[in-house]
């Protein structure tokens, strides 16, 4: 390598180094001082790329867990017709990584709501069309996303779940009609 | 990068004491040595070597444990998935298992360190296209680390030694000592997260309640082993001491692997830690930071190790490169 283009390489690799310092301290004192007058500028997609610790930044003593219904062709729109669609066949993760595919948390982050709305649409098209293609002969109209929530127990992840006496709450999404109760 | 030799003209002590006289200039040019004796100082391609090796067997065992199974429902246009800035540009089934397990056998050339300066930005190119079709949906910070990771790896000099190129290389070519500028971002970047994650959790309440530890051990990413740990008996000071430990240990961290008499009890410690989110919180991708750590040290002192390990001293093995 002549030393002029060794230079040239020098130059570029300093200015990659430079700037992911820069990145991780703009984005560390956005974090921890979000009410700082002065900000070092990054573009938000940058911001999203070296945003790297706010993993377990809350707790809940409350357990959290999204199911998907479908509403089978021809039955009307009510509680009782839905049937349960097999959750964990169609988002084969682990609970915490399905939470988050099915909330589409990268999309709910985004400052437009419409990004959102649009993960969750296209979402449950897809989970329609899956069901359609694999089960002919039981079509279904609608996909619901129902959000079932518990109080959380050392004894296991379902423990108060099925427990009468505890305190249960279900938020239904459906991809049609976005955010109605069921 | 291509292997040169240290210019002659490069002695720092010299070029330090120029600098002291002539003023300004010279403290711009002192520092201009610091930065380059820093990022561009030279070193044997152990480090790296052994960073390729477990890095590729990380993307490897992540892809291969997650997604093997679910490449359809995944990652084509048949299944269900999220994508985040780009198009709905998923493959029909069988074109997405090809590219499946062609991305599986470019992981496995970088592994084994074959045509590596190719491969790496291919790895890259298509990570990037999971990340932004399907998984990128988590928003995980692991996924965004294996990227920055991969970008730096394009640019660094990877398969010096210990590679399937290394043997295919004249006995000349073998040993040259490369650049440290891979090294010093990868492990910059590691620093900076263990620092950022503990300067957030001073500033977060949550991590100054003793909730915090007690119930992320009945949360959704709990595992039985956690459970068990939760239905222990303890008093709340406890579970608060946990969480502050965890605060200060993250604090520490950065430091320790700063200064070089800490660094392999900062390696070992940080490991273990991370073994233990993945043993009781089932986040076992975060073993991605375990990787880097053989760049915190200088390729003899890697290759000494892992010779030491291996028995090398005794017996010699094809992949010890004659020295």
């Amino acid at each position: 390598m002549s030393v002029f283009r060794k230079k040239q390489r020098m130059m570029v690799l300093s200015a990659i180094a430079g700037g992911v310092i820069y990145a991780n301290i703009s984005v560390l004192l956005r974090s921890v001082a979000p009410g700082m007058p002065v900000k070092l500028p990054l573009p938000p997609e940058v911001i999203s790329t070296f945003q790297l610790f706010g993993m377990f930044a809350t707790f809940s003593a409350t357990n959290s867990q999204f199911t998907l219904w479908g509403l089978p062709k021809g039955a009307a729109l009510s509680p009782t017709n839905w049937i349960p669609l097999p959750t964990d066949e169609l988002v084969p993760h682990k609970k915490g990584d399905q939470f988050m595919r099915l909330r589409a948390t990268k999309h709910a982050s985004s400052v437009n709501p419409k990004i959102h709305i649009d993960a969750m649409m296209n979402l449950g098209e897809k989970v329609w069309r899956h069901h359609n293609r694999h089960h002919p002969d039981r079509p279904i109209s609608r996909v619901g996303l129902q959000l079932d929530s518990w109080p959380s127990s050392p004894h296991g992840w379902d423990t108060l779940r099925n427990d009468p006496t505890a305190t249960k709450t279900l938020e239904s999404i459906f991809w049609e009609d976005l955010l109605l109760t069921r | 990068m291509t292997p040169t030799k240290m210019p002659s003209g490069s002695d720092p002590a010299k070029t330090a004491a120029t600098a002291h006289t002539l003023g300004g200039a010279g403290f711009f040019q002192k520092w201009t040595t610091h930065w380059n004796e820093f990022w561009f100082a030279r070193d044997s391609g152990y480090a790296f070597a052994l960073f390729r090796i477990l890095f590729g067997l990380y993307i490897l065992a992540y892809f291969l444990i997650s997604f093997a199974g679910s490449v359809t429902l995944e990652f084509s246009n048949q299944g269900i998935y999220s994508p985040f800035r780009i198009p709905d540009i998923a493959l029909p089934p069988v074109a997405a298992g090809i590219l499946f397990w062609f991305f599986i056998i470019l992981v496995t050339s970088f592994t084994v360190g074959f045509m590596t300066r190719i491969v790496t930005p291919m790895i890259l190119t298509l990570f990037l296209y999971y990340y932004f079709l399907s998984t990128g949906v988590r928003d995980c910070a692991y996924d965004r680390l294996t990227i920055l990771f991969l970008g730096t790896s394009c640019l660094a000099d990877l398969d010096r030694v210990w590679s399937i190129t290394a043997l295919t290389r004249p006995p000349g070519a073998r040993n040259v000592r490369v650049w440290r500028w891979g090294a010093r971002l990868i492990t910059l970047q590691i620093m900076f997260l263990y620092g950022g994650a503990a300067v957030f959790k001073m500033v977060d309440p949550a991590w100054r309640e003793a909730g915090m530890m007690k119930y992320t051990f009945c949360n959704m990413w709990a595992t039985p082993p956690a459970f068990w740990f939760a239905r222990i008996p303890l008093p709340p000071w406890v579970h608060l001491a946990m969480t502050i430990s965890v605060v200060i240990f993250e604090f520490w961290l950065p430091f320790a692997f700063a200064i070089r008499r800490f660094r392999l009890w900062a390696a070992i410690s940080a490991a273990l830690f991370h073994l233990q989110i993945a043993v009781l919180l089932n986040v076992p991708e975060f073993l991605v930071c375990v990787t880097t750590y053989p760049l915190f040290f200088t390729g003899e002192e890697v290759r000494s190790a892992v010779a030491k390990i291996l028995g090398w001293g005794r017996k010699s093995s094809s992949l010890e490169p004659s020295r």
